[in-house]
Order: structure tokens, then sequence, then C-alpha cells
């Protein structure tokens, strides 16, 4: 049985539906007559030059309707997030991918992993040289894993990234044992000072009320564990005192590499160890956060393309010299 | 001398904010280590990396950043336990004696030391 007069569109490639895919590689929405290009997170209207939807990533200096960043020439804007440049793209990869049908934003991204992951095995290869030592026999240059790691975190033998909420785990475990013991010991304390009972060192005392306040010599026999409440408060803090340790850590880590995204986590690793009682879980759970929720434009988006944290381009000089080649 | 002086005023003003937040009088004394060697560890950590980068022992220290900071820490805390927390309440009152003049002598040298670390950083910082 077959039915006619709908489901039309037969093949991807070469009818009427493939030739929509147009400017940064998206699709022009004729329907309705919109003539809008649909990106990922929102349309753009080619006839105003201006998003139909307000950005995902507002930049203060400018409308957050605003295209490309007034520079349909320079930046690509494939998902409809924010503008794309070309850094890390030789001039013909650049060419391939911001034509129709040349795969946009995804083809950008796949010439940049590539590009990244030969820069790093020629830096590999380089260091290699250098170091006559990891030279094999063969001539070999053997590729020292630390090459394959990004900066900012660590890697084992293989180059997996290792997460350093676990490579830390034995002594934030420690610290947050510590830290909810002592927690513990102080509310069960208060809960029965609150019932007329006080456990000290020497023994178990039961309160009564004079006037209001509570005295204490009625001496209980109480169980050795409780008797010894004190003296299991005094171990658990001085455990708990790791709480330190994530500052003095996260601060030298961050003059070693250079990352100041260390700081602000030590920083608030250390503060949050004040909160009573909870003070070692809090600081627990910050130094279990992943490293990149502390970059700053997380928080300030105007920073996000700031020169510290991204190489400015040359790709304006590069399609010059490109040009200037074609012409002679 | 003056530098114990200095640590002993410090600690004893860290002593006083703590003991408005935490009111058993045990977390406020360590509490209020916390909080000095907070405050000391944020002006000293950046000549103390860089002094170990001029001897020369940086690569170790990097290396071994846990246990190096875990012996810091403790030894720390052992000399402040045993030479102020313990008989903090006595040092207390032995400065509540003190003629106004003496405090305010001390408060500027803490102040004026407070100057030459920040002075230090800036000097490592463009070394």
């Amino acid at each position: 049985m077959k039915h006619k007069g709908y489901n039309n569109a037969t093949s991807p490639n070469g009818n009427s539906t493939a030739q929509k895919f147009k400017y940064n590689g998206t699709e022009l929405e004729e329907s309705f007559g919109l003539n809008q290009y649909e990106m990922e997170l929102r349309n753009y209207d080619p006839a105003l030059g201006r998003w139909n939807a307000i950005d995902p990533i507002t930049h203060h200096s400018m409308s957050t309707y605003n295209a490309f960043d007034n520079n349909p020439i320079f930046w690509a804007d494939p998902s409809g997030a924010d503008a794309v440049g070309g850094d890390g793209l030789t001039t013909e990869q650049w060419m391939e991918a911001s034509r129709p049908g040349g795969g946009g934003f995804d083809a950008m991204r796949s010439y940049k992993k590539q590009n990244y992951m030969g820069e790093l095995a020629a830096n590999a290869a380089e260091r290699a040289k250098k170091k006559k030592s990891t030279i094999s026999p063969d001539g070999d240059p053997t590729f020292e894993t630390d090459d394959n790691c990004p900066p900012g975190e660590k890697c084992d033998k293989d180059g997996n990234i290792i997460d350093r909420s676990t490579s830390d785990d034995t002594l934030a475990m420690i610290n947050l044992i510590g830290g909810l013991t002592v927690g513990n010991v102080n509310h069960v304390n208060g809960l029965f000072i609150k019932n007329g009972l006080l456990y000290t060192k020497s023994g178990v005392y039961k309160l009564y009320k004079i006037n209001g306040t509570l005295n204490g010599n009625q001496y209980l026999s109480g169980s050795k564990f409780m008797k010894n409440t004190n003296a299991i408060a005094k171990g658990a803090k001085f455990l708990s005192f790791l709480n330190v340790f994530s500052l003095t850590t996260n601060y030298g880590e961050a003059y070693y590499t250079g990352d100041t995204r260390h700081i602000v986590r030590g920083t608030i690793s250390y503060l949050a160890g004040f909160a009573p009682g909870a003070g070692a879980v809090l600081s627990y759970k910050v130094d279990g956060i992943n490293i990149e929720y502390f970059h700053l434009s997380h928080y300030l988006p105007s920073l996000y393309r700031d020169d510290i944290f991204n190489k400015p381009s040359d790709l304006a000089d590069r399609v010059l010299e490109y040009a200037l080649k074609k012409k002679d | 001398m003056l530098l114990a002086k200095i640590y002993l005023f410090n600690h004893l003003k860290s002593y006083r904010t703590t003991c408005k937040y935490y009111k058993r009088k045990d977390n406020a004394k360590f509490y209020a280590w916390y909080l000095t060697f907070g405050k000391v560890f944020v002006f000293v950590f950046y000549p103390f990396f860089k002094t170990t980068e001029l001897i020369g022992i940086s690569e170790f220290i990097h290396n071994n950043l846990k246990l190096v900071s875990i012996i810091l820490v403790i030894s720390l805390y052992a000399i402040d336990y045993f030479l102020v927390s313990k008989k903090i309440e006595k040092i207390k009152e032995e400065y509540e004696e003190k003629p106004i003049n003496e405090l305010k002598r001390l408060q500027f040298y803490s102040n004026l030391f407070l100057i030459l670390l920040i002075i230090i950083n800036i000097v490592f910082i463009y070394l």
C-alpha cells in the first residue's frame, strides 16, 4: 500500500531542502514568509541584520540583539550563542567551513580540534628532541604524557585527566569526618545540657535549676564513651583544621600553574570553614567542585573575551596575506 | 621579640572577634588560630613561594605540595597551641592591664609590619 500526496522529501542531498542550508551553514526558514536563518538557539533575520531573540550570553558593551558583534566578516555565530572567531584555524579551513553547506560551526570545531592535537604532537616532538634521553634507540621520540594534559589539570600515565575531587579524596574525607564529629558532639552535648545532664572528663552530672539557672553537683555513673566526649571533640577538631590545608594547597597550585581560579576556590573553601559545625562539610563541598566553575567568565560575562583568558586572533592578518597572495 | 608581640596582639584581636560568634571557648580558640593563620598566609604566600624558587627547592615543593603544607600547618598549629592558645586567657588578662599608650604602640607596629609585608609582596612581584 502506498500513500501519496505527502512526505515528498526523499533524499537530503541535492533536493530543495538541502539547498536551504546557506549562511553559516544553517537552514533558511522560508515558510510563512519568515525568511530567517534557524540557528540552534534563536533565529537570525538577514533583512534587519539582528537576532529576533535575546542573547543567552550578555555582552555589556552592546545590545543583546546585536549579531556577529557588528562584524559579520570576521565573526561567525552558527549556534546563536556567541560569536566564534577563527582562532586556531588556517585560512583555507576558515573559508571551507564558512561557505554555504561547508559544515559551519561543527566543521570549525573539528578543524580546531585537529589543529590542537597536531600542535600538541609537534610540541611534544620538539621537547623530546631537546631531551636526548627521551628518544628511543629507534629514533622515535617518546611523548611525555604531560603534553597531552590540558593546562590546570593533572593526568595519569595514559593521559587520562585525574579528577581533583578523587585525587584529594582521602584528606578531604578526613576533614569532613572531623568536622562532622565536632558538630555532632557539640550538638549532642548541647541537647544533654538542655535535658539536665552534663558530661565532663571527670564524670556525668545531673543538673538542676535554681532561680532559672542550671547548676550541677550530683554525680551519676555514665558509660566510658560518654565520659570521653570532650577528648573525641578535641581529636575531631584537630582533624577539621585541614580546612586550612585547602587554602595552602590551592594558593600553591595557583602560584605554580598561574591559574587564578585556584585562588578563588581556596579562598571560598577557607571562608566556608568558618561556618560553625558545618564548616568542614561546606569546605569539602567547595573543594570537590570542578575548577572550571571558578572561572570569572561564568559570573562576569563581559570578561568572556578578555585577552588574559583567550589569546587574540591573528586571523585578519592571515586573510589579508591570503588575499594578497591570490592577487599575485 | 617584637614580631612575637605583634603576633600575640593580632591573635588576641582575632580571639576577640571569634568569641563573638563561637560561644564555646574551645571553638573560639581554634577559630582564632584559623583566622590568624589565614590573614598571615594571604600576605606571606607569594614571598614564601618566591623565596623557595630562589633557593631552588621550588620543584620539590610543587611535587610534594600536600605533604609540605600538612607539615607547615601542623607545625604552626602545634607552636600556636603550646605558646598561645593554651594560655590565652592569661595573656588576655595581661594585655588588659597594659596602659593604652603601649597598646597604641603595638597597633602602630603591627600596621607598620603590614605595610612592610605589602611592600615586600610588590617587590617580589616585580623581581
